[in-house]
């Protein structure tokens, strides 16, 4: 019901709307991790909009400046800005860009001679009240940023507008996800990735919430569809966790071969979204606290991330949880031991880790690692 | 006639077939290189065998299940089956074959608890050994007795076949002894094998399959890595094929 063609009207639906709102003088401002607070872009009058990162195409471009054995993602961000492949990298007028692992601060540097961008310069840690200070600075001078380069200035009633509006976004991804919370799931994996989907720039957010609100009302019908049921019935329940599924490969190979993906604990997922800002205090402190708080490998300690997962794990049923992480990557990668003793341990489900790239040379052996771990589960 | 069951293993080097009866005893057992036609290959060995149904394994599984409409099973959970039938009371399987590793711990009614396995890199299967004996002019049947006679410590640090390649020739051109070079080979694959045993191994007995079980240099050195006996199966290749047998069979 929600396939490729599904998103690629909505894809198309978003395109027309930036244009029209571009016409009128608005910027765009690609943006890359789950630190940076869109609202505060929003607020300047400019679009946000995530950039691609996703496919292999442009990997092999990227390795005549960057490491091979860097992760995969960092990677085709980086191709497709030299080979301008990016529909939104191409239009956007500047970068906004979270100093969050290693591999993607020395990138950003490259990049910078690509494209204008701001660094945001992000601690390392959510747990004192020092790093929550200089991040509400840094905020500050994002914000003062903003301003110059729009020429609008951001005023907290604006500011909490837009808050509003990505909270309700972020309570509307929650609602997808949890048509999956009942004895029966309702949605494969790979359908919430397309109905929670940005579809690329996050302009008229409105009527993408009206859109995803159309589908919870579309998906409630298979409550009643007998045939649906009997597909999904002895389908294993998964947790993905770990990086930004960015690539789909191990998402698709784990529902083609028996498995529903109930819940996602990545970025985009419910790791970003099930957090709404603090409407009711100061709209800059909210934002701060809020975003500081992202559960992200990155950060260290990262105890969020195991409290996130607890919950899902009984929210959404969950028989199995795999960790998704991607070559390369080494704060997920070592995270991944520690989150593997708390599954096993804590949680008493198995847990299985996949570390891969984008590439399709591993699809034979992934099959079976996956394949053994629903068997495993049956 | 009695009912009889079929499990067929095609793996990346070889493809093996067995057929148990009612009860669950060997009545047939057969194995041919996989060669670049691994159905036909397949076809031939199937040819003449008699059966009620087959249940397929091993990387060639999909081919053969949409072939000889068959059902399926991975080579993890055939494994823990085929290994119970052998050693009933085994806690942790170690399975090295042609392309791939695999480690499996099992709980005590038998059933796949963890498992582990090596990524797409073939580095420190059999197909690693196959190439250092023949960088070494061994013929593979004989490496690990002859890396048995090594009298000699020698670290080899390169799991990739390439790098292990040039290693192993600069190790020759300093005039080392081969049987030197082939104990640090095995040393070096026994140190991969151990510890991806160990990640999911949390104590109990050990069996040892797929074809390199054969190799008595590895068992040797993987019995004195981890203290203690390893099992290994009379005929470690057969292991994944008698679980799809034996698999199919419970079935009915």
């Amino acid at each position: 019901m929600f396939e490729e063609t599904y998103l690629t009207r909505i894809e198309e639906r978003v395109f027309k709307d930036t244009i029209l709102q571009k016409e009128t003088g608005a910027k765009i401002v690609g943006v890359y991790c789950a630190f940076t607070p869109k609202e505060l872009i929003a607020a300047a009058g400019a679009i946000p909009v995530a950039l691609c990162s996703g496919t292999s195409q442009a990997i092999p471009a990227a390795e005549a400046h960057l490491p091979r054995n860097l992760c995969p993602l960092i990677k085709a961000s980086y191709g497709h800005a030299l080979n301008d492949t990016c529909p939104y990298l191409h239009m956007a007028d500047y970068l906004l860009a979270d100093a969050t692992c290693d591999g993607k601060k020395k990138m950003f540097e490259l990049l910078a001679d690509l494209k204008p961008l701001s660094l945001l310069q992000l601690p390392q840690t959510a747990e004192t009240p020092e790093s929550h200070a200089s991040w509400l600075q840094e905020l500050y001078r994002i914000r003062a940023l903003l301003e110059r380069r729009t020429g609008i200035s951001i005023t907290d009633a604006g500011l909490l507008a837009q808050i509003r509006i990505y909270n309700t976004l972020r309570a509307t991804i929650c609602e997808v996800f949890a048509l999956n919370c009942g004895e029966m799931p309702l949605l494969y994996g790979y359908e919430i990735d397309h109905i929670t989907s940005m579809a690329g720039f996050e302009c008229n957010l409105p009527a993408r919430i009206g859109e995803m609100r159309e589908a919870i009302a579309a998906v409630h019908q298979r409550s009643k569809d007998t045939l649906f049921q009997k597909k999904m019935q002895h389908r294993p329940r998964i947790l993905l966790t770990g990086c930004p599924s960015t690539n789909k490969k191990v998402l698709k190979l784990i529902e083609e071969n028996g498995g529903v993906i109930v819940a996602m604990e990545n970025c985009g997922g419910l790791k970003t979204a099930g957090f709404g800002v603090d409407e009711t205090g100061d709209p800059m402190e909210s934002l701060a606290k809020r975003y500081l708080d992202t559960a992200c490998a990155c950060m260290s300690p990262n105890p969020r991330r195991i409290d996130i997962l607890k919950k899902l794990i009984n929210e959404y049923r969950v028989d199995g949880v795999i960790e998704l992480t991607w070559e390369g990557c080494h704060t997920y990668n070592i995270e991944a031991f520690t989150i593997e003793r708390a599954i096993s341990e804590q949680f008493a489900r198995p847990y299985l880790h996949i570390t891969t790239d984008y590439s399709q040379n591993d699809t034979g052996q992934l099959k079976t690692r996956i394949e053994a771990f629903l068997e495993l589960l049956a | 006639m009695n009912n009889r069951f079929a499990g067929i293993d095609i793996g990346s080097r070889t493809i093996e077939l067995v057929v148990v009866d009612e009860a669950g005893k060997i009545v047939r057992s057969l194995q041919a290189d996989t060669g670049y036609a691994p159905m036909r290959t397949a076809e031939k060995l199937l040819n003449g065998e008699s059966f009620d149904r087959i249940m397929a394994t091993g990387y060639g599984r999909n081919l053969f299940e949409v072939a000889f409409d068959a059902s399926t099973v991975t080579e993890i959970k055939a494994y823990a089956r085929g290994v119970r039938a052998f050693f009933p009371t085994a806690l942790a399987i170690l399975d090295i074959g042609g392309q791939d590793s695999k480690a499996i711990a099992l709980s005590d009614a038998g059933k796949v608890r963890k498992f582990e396995m090596n990524d797409r890199c073939a580095a420190g299967t059999g197909k690693f050994l196959e190439i250092m004996a023949q960088a070494l002019n061994y013929h593979l049947d004989s490496f690990g007795e002859a890396a048995l006679l090594s009298t000699k410590q020698l670290t080899i640090n390169s799991m990739c076949t390439v790098f292990a390649e040039s290693e192993v020739t600069t190790l020759i051109t300093g005039g080392e002894n081969r049987n030197d070079i082939a104990h640090g080979l095995h040393v070096a694959v026994v140190q991969r094998a151990a510890n991806m045993l160990r990640r999911v191994w949390t104590g109990g007995p050990v069996v040892f399959a797929g074809g390199v079980a054969r190799n008595t240099c590895i068992l040797h050195l993987l019995e004195e890595n981890i203290g203690q006996k390893v099992f290994v199966p009379e005929d470690p290749q057969m292991v994944g094929a008698l679980g799809a047998a034996l698999l199919v069979s419970d079935d009915v």
